[in-house]
């Protein structure tokens, strides 16, 4: 250089300056000089840096709101403009694209200066003629590549590197196809080409893990050599070239050095970019991750590798979990179970970022949310494999170990939404160092059981860690009282559902069948009530009787609405009712309110038939009265009545002549007892498992649950079908009989449903003291209301309960 | 850009400016040579040459590679020059037809014919303007010429072509319907011969030494059309002899309107745009004998819906002016014989003052390789009825069908009563639709006249003598077409003469 020679010279250090300050006042003369004039021409730089848009445009040439491309490649550019019309590349020179892609100035024009001339030559250094011809061999009207002048012609003569490209065919033919890279003119590009700023890179491509390019220059040749002058070690040269960060300059990352020299004598130091600079959307996830908001560790504190590791490198569970645990013990988490089956190469097994994730571990506080949340969200991460019935199957684990989870109280309730109150996975078989139940180490093991429950649950005896979490109702070889209680209980069901809706339907047929052969004909004296009885009331229910009904009703639907719910959890209709009921907790306890009311009413009920069984404590007689015509203890006469009913159905007899209770209403009063004896007590072992495990083993809480289930299932149906057939749907009584609330119907009804009670009646005499006022306005009206309500909803509850058992 | 460089090179402030004046006296010079009115003298001999061939052919066309060919194969160095960025010229994208007079494929289909047929056919459209030993010469080597062709592996359709003007179908058809069938195969020989062709080398002016022998060439290489600024100067030496096979003027306006002032930029041109007259008036300069330049031909088969030569041509040559009829949209009648020579067709296009329209049936079209691209770009369009193709064209629909019901007697009768047009052997009425049409406007295509040739193809100059060492074939050379040029004569005209002019040179006759 000139300069260079003045001062080898050795003139004083004056003219040295002032013939320094002349060359540049030259050197500035000249560079400004052509520019001006041209100033919208970029300077061709020869070691132009690839997205560096500045160093050759002095002016503005890509939106401002663009991110920086500053060392982007065509790769990365590409990736957010990829759906553009026309194409990115169509819209910038060819040099560019070339530049992008890492082809630079020299690449085509070599070292020499002036610069070489390319031709066609140089192209086919790495453009291949029959690659060439392949790629257009489908644009439309003629490949351009393999025209009539066959497919070697010069690439100038359509495509341009510094200037707009043209296509040459369309000075005789006039083709559609764009020839890169025409430039196409910025209007054009900006009105069709996709808003850079909404384009978001994260979003675009939330999987990559680079979602920016690197802030500066793909890899400026001498910044890197003169770092590797002393950094010479492996990992900052061929290693780093080789790596996936192999691209970057070392000053891409390593900024703060002005002065080589200074920073040789370590008087600077350097910083660090952020690796947010370029992996933003790890660094947002970053943000809320464990190590970053409680260790306050940086990227570096894993990623020790960044000069050396390779694309694609690493990546597996293993490489994950041996980073996690030098700082985590690994006798603590990777002992045995998942860990230790990744380390032996099962990719099946879950490593560490499988359940914590990676870069996004979640800070869970020590508050009743946070341990829902957390409690949640590793258990999604359980079920992700473990209900995945292909990975089971693979590595002969149990292939129902969710769905039996789901079927227990636990499940049931955790599915309801009440995470933070039951037991999840974690809770009992720990999180890490996870062992199948047979070894004594495992947390599930039953010595270790006790421990594992008394995390919840306080105040049981041993026996209660006999409750299974992941009860199989189907396995009678495992469980077989689980078995046999589920197959009773549906054998119930079976049976009684036979019966009774056989029952209603030929009641039913009969009933209808008999008013449309009496229809139009003329009342004969037998049926037309005296007119007398028909306004002349006696009363059926006392108000004590009215009043329990009434409990009843109102206590039987809410357990109904309370327990379905939790019966059907994953029903579609279970969360809407829960939040009906006033969320979860509130519908637990109304349930068990409910069921308070209904214990009373079951003992009052007892008490009440002791009373009538024993009335002043008088014992003599009591099986009389027990089989007597004012008990509702099953005789001989409802066994004749049903028989009766029967032949009645079937056309071979008159309908039997009813005393005061027919045998369905004695089934529906029995069926209450019967039920509250299962349903009552396994309610209260439910409610009550630690109390109940000093009476029984663990296992029965199990039952109970079953029990309690089909049981209530049992009740609700069979009220809101049979029941509601008998006192409502029935022909006669349709759409309802009234007097179990208002107390008292006619005589002409009396004489009609039950005429041996009527009989009696007369025979004793007692019916002028059964007498009563026709019912209010008032109380009728309360009767049709609640009693129409109870139905519907009965109904309703009915369709509801069907939909969930059939398609849940 | 360049002074920039140097400067970084760290030139001295006084080595700047002598280098920077030096560029401007330079620039001042080449700028008054370029500007300058076009001198009436050649260019000077050169005190040194930069290169030297025995023969060298200007123009990479039909007749310039055959030039070279023979030139090389009778044992002399060669050199193609072509002005263009891609060799080929007009040939290149030429139509690939080639009249044959008594070939192989006619005897085989049948069809008696003579080189003295198809001379008379080329005088009758030359209005016997033709230099009738010139015309001679190519039509007595017709076969020859093709079985050349055949020898550089140019294959050929099996069926010969019936073209206007034609007593009878004699055309072969390249296999892809375009000259670059041929010009390509000629070209791999050329290669294959060691022959450079040079693209972008531009003949700036043939150089006489003081016997007016053609000593060499003035040229610029690296020239980029239509650039005159672009290229270096070069001198190259023929020691031997100069081909002028350059070709026609079809798109040179300035030179083109001089002779037919009617041929204005409104004119299309079917010919490529390096179809320019530098070459021919250079000769001339050189003293060369101009021959009947104004007769300027156009095509009568191109569609003013497209640009250049199009693909539309193809409907009208081989369907529309063979199968079908061509009538005025204005009358919807018949105007001339469709298959009459191009000039009568073409003049009678003209006098129409409109675009006329051609028609043909599905049986028509059967010939018309490129009827789906016409279709889709337009040029050509299909209907379903005659009565929708006269909506269209706005054709007064009763007498169009009077006009094609005549036809087709006339295909019953074997005889069109009213032009006298040649009946295909193959016609058929047009009554199977659907029916296709394209409209017709001619284009300029090809330019009859030139400098004289003898049948050695030697230029005859000005003083009734060859001029030494100027030889000249194809388009540049005028006289053999004579007013009128048949279809497929040029390709017959360009390979016969082009290879006469590379035996001549490389003789030195």
């Amino acid at each position: 250089m000139t300069h260079k020679l003045f001062l080898k010279r050795g003139l004083p250090f004056g003219t040295k300056a002032i013939g320094l300050i002349f060359i540049i006042f030259l050197f500035s003369l000249f560079h400004t000089g052509p520019e001006e004039a041209f100033s919208q021409d970029p300077t061709r730089v020869r070691d132009a840096k690839p997205g560096n848009c500045a160093s050759c445009h002095k002016e503005q040439v890509i939106p401002s709101a663009h991110p920086d491309t500053s060392g982007m490649n065509l790769t990365q550019c590409l990736s957010c403009h990829k759906e553009e019309d026309p194409k990115l590349t169509n819209t910038f020179p060819l040099s560019h694209s070339h530049l992008l892609s890492g082809v630079s100035c020299a690449g085509c024009h070599g070292e020499a200066d002036p610069p070489e001339f390319v031709g066609t030559g140089t192209c086919l250094g790495c453009h291949k003629t029959e690659d060439l011809v392949a790629a257009t061999k489908d644009v439309k009207d003629a490949n351009p590549h393999d025209s009539h002048y066959g497919p070697e012609l010069d690439c100038d003569l359509c495509h341009h590197a510094h200037k707009e490209s043209e296509n040459f065919c369309n000075q005789c033919h006039e083709f559609d196809f764009v020839v890169p890279s025409p430039i196409v003119k910025p209007a054009k590009a900006v009105k069709r080409a996709a808003p850079v700023k909404d384009a978001a890179p994260v979003e675009t491509a939330p999987k990559k893990k680079m979602d920016r390019a690197p802030p500066d220059a793909g890899k400026p040749e001498e910044a890197v050599l003169n770092c590797r002058g002393c950094h010479s070690a492996p990992e900052y040269t061929e290693k780093f070239d080789r790596s996936v960060h192999g691209l970057l300059a070392c000053t891409t990352c390593h900024t703060g050095i002005e002065n080589v020299a200074q920073h040789m004598k370590k008087e600077t130091k350097t910083e660090l970019t952020p690796c947010a600079a370029c992996h933003s959307a790890i660094s947002v996830q970053f943000e809320d991750d464990v190590h970053g908001v409680e260790a306050k560790m940086t990227c570096a504190a894993c990623h020790t590798d960044v000069h050396i590791r390779m694309a694609g490198a690493g990546g597996t569970k293993a490489a994950v979990i041996n980073r996690c645990t030098t700082c985590h013990s690994k006798d603590q988490y990777v002992q045995f179970g998942h860990a230790k089956e990744v380390l032996q190469g099962n990719e099946d097994s879950a490593g560490c970022s499988d359940c914590h994730g990676l870069h996004d571990i979640a800070v869970f506080k020590e508050t009743i949310e946070d341990k829902a949340l957390q409690r949640e969200s590793f258990m999604a991460a359980c079920i992700s494999c473990h209900d995945n019935q292909e990975l089971v199957r693979r590595n002969n684990l149990s292939t129902d170990i969710v769905e039996s989870y789901e079927e227990t109280y636990h499940g049931k309730v955790l599915h309801i939404g009440f995470p933070e109150r039951v037991a999840g996975c974690a809770d009992c078989h720990n999180g890490h160092n996870i062992l199948p139940a047979t070894d004594p180490q495992s947390t599930v093991h039953p010595d270790n059981l006790i421990k594992d429950c008394k995390a919840c649950h306080s105040g049981f005896h041993a026996r209660f860690v006999k409750f299974e979490a992941h009860a199989d109702y189907s396995n009678s070889e495992r469980y077989p009282v689980l078995f046999w209680t589920n197959a009773f209980m549906i054998a119930l069901l079976v049976c009684v559902f036979f019966f009774f809706w056989v029952h209603s339907i030929l009641w039913w047929r009969k009933a209808y069948w008999k008013k449309w052969k009496d229809r139009g004909a003329a009342p004969t004296e037998e049926n037309i009530p005296f007119a007398l009885e028909t306004v002349l009331y006696v009363q059926r229910f006392s108000w004590r009787d009215r009043i329990m009904h009434i409990l009843l009703v109102v206590s039987f639907f809410l357990l109904v609405m309370t327990g379905f719910p939790i019966k059907y959890a994953e029903s579609a209709w279970a969360e809407v009712l829960i939040n009906l009921m006033g969320g979860p907790q509130m519908t637990g306890l109304l349930h068990r309110i409910s069921a308070i009311v209904l214990w009373a009413l079951f003992l009052y009920t007892c008490w009440l038939s002791l009373k009538f069984l024993f009335p002043k404590r008088q014992v003599r007689g009591w099986t009389k009265r027990l089989f007597g015509p004012e008990s509702l203890f099953f005789n001989k006469k409802d066994w004749e009545d049903l028989k009766g009913m029967f032949r009645w159905f079937f056309n071979r007899g008159e309908m039997p002549q009813f005393e005061r209770w027919t045998y369905w209403e004695k089934f529906d009063f029995f069926a209450v007892f019967w039920g509250m004896f299962v349903i009552g007590l396994s309610g209260l072992m439910l409610w009550l498992p630690e109390l109940f495990s000093y009476i029984l083993p663990g296992w029965m809480i199990n039952v109970a649950t079953v029990a309690h289930s089909e049981e209530a299932f049992l009740a609700a149906i069979f009220i809101f079908t049979v029941h509601f057939f008998h006192n409502h749907l029935a022909p006669n009584k349709f759409p309802m009989e009234s007097n179990i609330f208002t107390g008292r119907y006619t005589v002409a009804a009396l004489k009609e449903e039950r005429p041996e009670e009527y009989e009696r009646m007369i025979a004793e005499n007692r019916l002028a003291s059964l007498e009563r006022k026709a019912p209010s306005v008032p109380s009728r009206f309360f009767a049709a209301f609640v009693g129409i309500a109870a139905v519907l909803l009965g109904l309703l509850l009915t369709v509801l309960i069907f939909w969930a058992a059939l398609f849940y | 850009m360049k002074e920039k460089f140097d400067v970084k090179n760290g030139l001295t402030r006084r080595g700047f400016i002598k280098t920077t004046g030096g560029v401007a006296l330079a620039g001042m010079a080449a700028g008054s040579l370029f500007a300058g009115p076009l001198k009436a003298f050649g260019a000077e001999m050169p005190e040194k040459w930069d290169e030297e061939f025995d023969v060298i052919v200007v123009g990479s066309g039909f007749a310039g590679l055959a030039a070279a060919i023979e030139a090389k194969q009778a044992g002399s160095s060669a050199v193609v020059l072509e002005k263009m960025r891609v060799p080929g010229g007009n040939s290149i994208i030429n139509g690939g037809v080639f009249a044959v007079a008594g070939s192989p494929k006619q005897e085989a289909e049948g069809i008696k014919d003579s080189p003295e047929l198809l001379l008379e056919d080329m005088l009758k459209a030359g209005l016997y303007l033709n230099h009738v030993e010139l015309a001679k010469t190519i039509a007595e080597k017709s076969r020859e010429a093709v079985q050349w062709t055949e020898s550089l592996g140019v294959q050929y359709k099996d069926r010969v072509t019936h073209l206007g003007g034609h007593s009878v179908p004699r055309s072969y058809s390249t296999h892809n319907s375009s000259g670059s069938a041929i010009v390509t195969k000629q070209l791999d020989k050329v290669k294959e011969l060691g022959v450079d062709v040079r693209t972008q080398s531009y003949v700036m002016s043939i150089i006489q030494d003081k016997e007016g022998r053609a000593a060499g060439l003035k040229i610029k290489e690296g020239y980029r059309f239509p650039d005159e600024s672009t290229g270096t100067v070069k001198y190259l030496k023929a020691n031997k002899g100069v081909v002028l096979a350059s070709g026609g003027f079809g798109r040179d306006l300035y030179f083109r309107t001089i002779q037919d002032p009617k041929l204005t930029e409104n004119v299309d041109s079917t010919n490529q745009p390096g179809a320019t007259a530098e070459v021919l008036m250079d000769a001339l300069r050189s003293g060369a004998t101009p021959v009947q330049i104004s007769w300027i031909q156009l095509g009568p088969w191109t569609s003013p819906d497209e640009k250049g030569m199009g693909i539309g041509y193809v409907f009208n040559a081989m369907a529309g002016f063979v199968y079908g009829v061509m009538v005025d949209p204005e009358t919807g009648k018949r105007f001339i014989n469709e298959l009459a020579d191009r000039k009568i067709r073409a003049d009678a296009i003209i006098r129409l003052g409109h675009p006329a329209v051609t028609i043909a049936d599905s049986q028509g079209v059967r010939r018309v390789h490129n009827l789906d691209r016409a279709l889709e770009k337009g040029v050509v369009k299909k209907f379903d009825t005659l009565d929708a193709l006269a909506a269209e064209y706005n054709i007064p629909p009763e007498p169009l069908k009077e006009t094609i019901n005549a036809w087709n007697r006339y295909i019953k009768q074997g005889q069109d009563r009213e032009y006298g047009r040649y009946l295909q052997t193959d016609s058929e009425a047009i009554a199977n639709p659907p029916y296709y049409a394209c409209r017709a406007w001619p284009k300029v295509h090809h330019t009859m006249g030139g400098i004289q040739i003898n049948n050695k193809a030697q230029v005859i100059g000005l003083d009734k003598k060859p001029i030494p060492g100027l030889y000249a074939a194809g388009e540049i050379a005028g006289g053999v077409h004579g007013a009128v040029r048949l279809g497929s004569c040029a390709v017959l005209d360009c390979i016969v003469f082009g290879r006469t002019a590379g035996q001549s040179a490389a003789a030195k006759v």
